[in-house]
């Protein structure tokens, strides 16, 4: 099992009031398996991707990934962990402005020391043709460039588990599909994909749909 | 990939932070070094000040030395050393010593360590009548003067008479038709004029002067002197008693006279001449001492105050600059970096920012010292390039402590 999550909850305390953005979520991905989530903003999907990137800590219940409970690590053993275990889309792309195409996939290796990682970066550029616009600033690409970019940095250090929130919500329907397909195709190599979208068309790239409401998970 | 290229392209992206924050710590650091430099060219103003001030004070005590010097020959000398049974009655009204002493007296007391009086006359006068010309004159028999073996030897102010010669006052000469080169007789002597003197209006006009040893040999004394005078006394007036004393001390049956107190006077003025210049020298250096002091004073209020706008300022830009790049340490969270990391990301700008504004501050300083003609030393130019590094990182460190604190996943969630 590459990720496993048993009864995790996430609540957070607002004006005084107790909020469980995510309500006893069990959730288990096989290697090979492309899951996702589905549903409406502020469903609680961007905190289950944050629970189980190691990012935010559940207020209960346990996260496994590779049989590893990153919230029993220390924090920077838990940073190494997410550097060589998981790789991450964003919507927005979140690549960082003053560096160059290669230099922002490059950035990945910034915390695992991955020895090849020039070359990696190539393939993967190669692959998501991106070589053309190895020199350009993340100003200087089109959206589906820099979710490309941003996809390759995800993959640059061969993570075990791909989170995804909402990478296609700002493409147009051809680059959506080149990421989605890309999503697809990382599964199919084996490595697991949680996507999280309010997309149906995204979520049926997937080999599992859940959908969340309220902070509750159910599978369709 | 690395957080020195990391840092290397984002101070190549935000040029305008960065440029602002080398800037001011090259104020803050180009102010340290200024102040420095400022009193460092004090310190050499203040050497050079004092050193002509004591180069000039040493010339006009020289120049007053030689005034003192030629008024003594004018007037006469402060000091004589007659034999002691002589009697000051008649010593006054014959103007010589009847008495007698040994003239090894005079090798006595230079060789004595005596330390007030630089030179000594020995010399033998006798009022006598010149009987081939038959009149009344004073001779006076002189070998030079001699010198205190324990002290500076400097010109000699009175010449000896040369063996076989005759120097004549104004009245001898003058009433006997007499110039140098002429032979003249004395006691049956032959001897020649040697130089003849213009009018002084005292008893030197009636003064004939011969060698010592001609003197003694016409006068039936050999080996005998009536006087030592005693030139030079590098002493004021009140202390003519420890003169008295040291020569005593070494010859026991003389006394010392003391003559013509005007000079004795001159000596003090010169005296206070000395002190005087010593005390305005002193002023000047209590002077610039006070100046230092208050340049120190005022370097020490506002170096501080200096580095403290500078330090907030880099600060501020620090905080800013967390604050633009936010999204960045989210990302670079998610990417597994950790916080000790990001907290070197931002150390490293910060020290790059010290060390560009260090240089060009002590450029600046250096140009400044250039400029000035003062040279920056090692221990200045090390305080330079210690002083902006550490001033940029400590006020660097609670921004970046801050970034290590930022929640990845709220920034995350707010991208």
């Amino acid at each position: 099992m590459t990720l496993k999550l048993e009864n995790v909850t996430k609540s957070y305390r607002k004006a005084g009031v107790d909020i469980d953005a995510v309500d006893t979520v069990s959730l288990s991905i096989q290697p090979g398996e492309f899951a996702s989530v589905t549903g409406a903003s502020g469903c609680g999907k961007t905190t289950l991707l944050l629970l189980v990137g190691g990012l935010l800590h559940p207020s209960s219940g346990t996260v496994s990934i590779c049989d590893i409970e990153p919230y029993g690590l220390s924090s920077n053993k838990r940073a190494r962990f997410r550097a060589e275990h998981i790789g991450f889309v964003f919507q927005q792309f979140c690549l960082i402005p003053y560096l160059d195409v290669r230099e922002n996939i490059v950035s990945a290796a910034l915390a695992a020391r991955h020895p090849n990682a020039e070359l990696r970066a190539e393939e993967l550029m190669e692959q998501f043709n991106l070589s053309d616009r190895a020199k350009h600033l993340a100003e200087e690409l089109s959206t589906g460039e820099r979710q490309r970019t941003a996809l390759a940095r995800a993959m640059l250090n061969k993570p075990k588990v791909l989170l995804a929130d909402e990478p296609t919500g700002n493409l147009d329907d051809a680059n959506a599909e080149v990421v989605l397909k890309a999503l697809a195709g990382f599964a199919g190599n084996g490595g697991s994909v949680l996507l999280v979208t309010h997309d149906a068309r995204a979520a049926g790239y997937a080999d599992t749909t859940h959908r969340m409401q309220g902070g509750k998970l159910s599978v369709d | 990939m690395n957080i020195l290229h990391l840092t290397t392209r984002e101070i190549a992206h935000r040029k305008l932070s960065f440029g602002i924050g080398v800037l001011s710590i090259a104020i803050a650091v180009g102010a340290l070094m200024g102040s420095l430099i400022l009193l460092k060219a004090h310190d050499q103003r203040t050497a050079t000040i004092l050193r002509e001030k004591e180069e000039a004070l040493v010339q006009n005590t020289k120049a007053l030395d030689d005034d003192v010097r030629r008024a003594m020959l004018k007037l006469g000398f402060n000091l004589v050393i007659i034999p002691k049974d002589q009697n000051l009655g008649d010593w006054y009204a014959d103007d010589y010593a009847a008495k007698s002493m040994p003239e090894e007296y005079v090798t006595r007391l230079a060789e004595s360590g005596i330390v007030t009086v630089r030179h000594f006359l020995p010399s033998l006068q006798q009022r006598i009548t010149w009987p081939e010309k038959k009149r009344t004159i004073i001779l006076v028999g002189t070998r030079g003067e001699v010198p205190n073996l324990h002290k500076n030897l400097v010109k000699p102010l009175v010449q000896p008479v040369p063996a076989g010669t005759i120097v004549l006052g104004y009245e001898l000469h003058n009433s006997m038709g007499l110039k140098e080169g002429d032979e003249v007789t004395l006691m049956g002597r032959q001897l020649a004029v040697h130089q003849c003197y213009d009018e002084r209006g005292t008893k030197d006009d009636i003064t004939a002067w011969i060698s010592l040893p001609e003197a003694q040999e016409l006068l039936d004394k050999k080996g005998k002197i009536n006087a030592i005078l005693a030139l030079q006394c590098n002493c004021p007036g009140s202390e003519i008693h420890n003169i008295r004393r040291e020569i005593a001390k070494t010859l026991p049956d003389t006394k010392v006279v003391e003559r013509a107190s005007k000079l004795v006077a001159r000596e003090e003025a010169r005296y206070r001449v000395k002190a005087e210049g010593r005390a305005a020298l002193q002023r000047e250096i209590d002077g610039r001492n006070t100046l230092r002091q208050e340049r120190e004073q005022l370097t020490a209020l506002l170096i501080p105050i200096i580095m403290i706008a500078c330090a907030a300022w880099v600060g501020f830009l620090a905080f800013g600059n967390v604050r633009d790049r936010e999204a960045e340490i989210g990302i670079l969270r998610s990417l597994g970096v950790g916080s000790m990391k990001i907290f070197a990301i931002f150390l490293l700008r910060a020290a790059a920012m010290g060390v560009a504004g260090g240089a060009l501050g002590l450029l600046a300083g250096l140009a400044l010292g250039q400029k000035m003609a003062v040279d920056s030393d090692a221990p200045m130019i090390l305080l330079a390039l210690l002083v902006a590094p550490i001033l940029s990182l400590v006020a660097s460190w609670i921004p970046a402590l801050i970034a290590t604190q930022q929640d990845p996943a709220e920034i995350l969630r707010k991208e």
